[in-house]
């Protein structure tokens, strides 16, 4: 079989991104994060609190950024774009938002976030249908 | 010029073609066919062979998608192909 191997030429039956596992959760997980650090963060917090909330607020909001951008580039396919063609807009939006709660301590900018995921993500959910 | 041998022998490396082609699965392709929708087909792509199932075609191009659609990177992701830069199409097996 080795020798067979050797002898007869590959073909690829290729993909960049083996697993092929995506999840819009990602994002939004560290989107219900930068929300729950809001509220705390009006509610009241020590001092010391509020510089570690802004600091990890900082975070989450750049991990929901690489989270959108891999659905965005890896995941969702010109195909997909023909089917919902305010995709890009989506996407570009939902970034931007994630940019906006870095700024921001006020949750309103945090749901803001959260509703942007949930309508993409039930688009990433009807693709899966098809 | 250089005897081009007409049927190609080749060895499926990687999913993007299962369940009709599962990886190791050997293939025999001819380089004289006619394309169809839906033909399997041998095409040249970064000085590679690749293995992809043929969806649309135009007058100098086709579109090709593995049948794993979503372990498959293909004309969604790189564009139609010239139909020059196919190698074969799949004559063996059937699907």
């Amino acid at each position: 079989m080795k020798l067979l191997n050797r002898i007869i030429k590959p073909v690829y039956a290729h993909c960049d991104l083996p697993c092929g596992v995506y999840d819009p959760a990602q994002a939004r997980i560290e989107a219900q994060s930068i929300l729950e650090i809001m509220k705390k963060y009006t509610d009241g917090l020590h001092d010391e609190d509020k510089i570690r909330a802004i600091i990890i607020k900082e975070q989450r909001a750049e991990l929901v950024k690489h989270h959108l951008w891999v659905l965005w580039t890896d995941y969702f396919k010109p195909e997909h774009l023909e089917k919902y063609p305010n995709l890009h807009d989506l996407f570009w939006k939902a970034t931007k938002q994630a940019g906006n709660t870095k700024k921001s301590t006020d949750p309103v900018e945090g749901q803001k976030l959260l509703d942007m995921i949930d309508e993409i993500a039930k688009i990433f959910w009807a693709t899966k249908k098809t | 010029m250089r005897f081009r041998w007409p049927i190609k022998v080749r060895r499926v490396v990687g999913g993007s073609m299962f369940p009709a082609l599962s990886p190791n699965k050997l293939v025999i392709g001819s380089s004289h066919f006619k394309l169809a929708i839906g033909s399997i087909v041998i095409i040249g792509y970064n000085d590679r062979e690749i293995i992809k199932r043929v969806t649309k075609i135009s007058q100098k191009e086709v579109f090709v998608v593995g049948d794993n659609k979503s372990g498959s990177t293909d004309s969604r992701s790189f564009g139609w192909l010239k139909k020059d830069s196919i190698v074969a199409k799949i004559i063996w097996p059937r699907v």
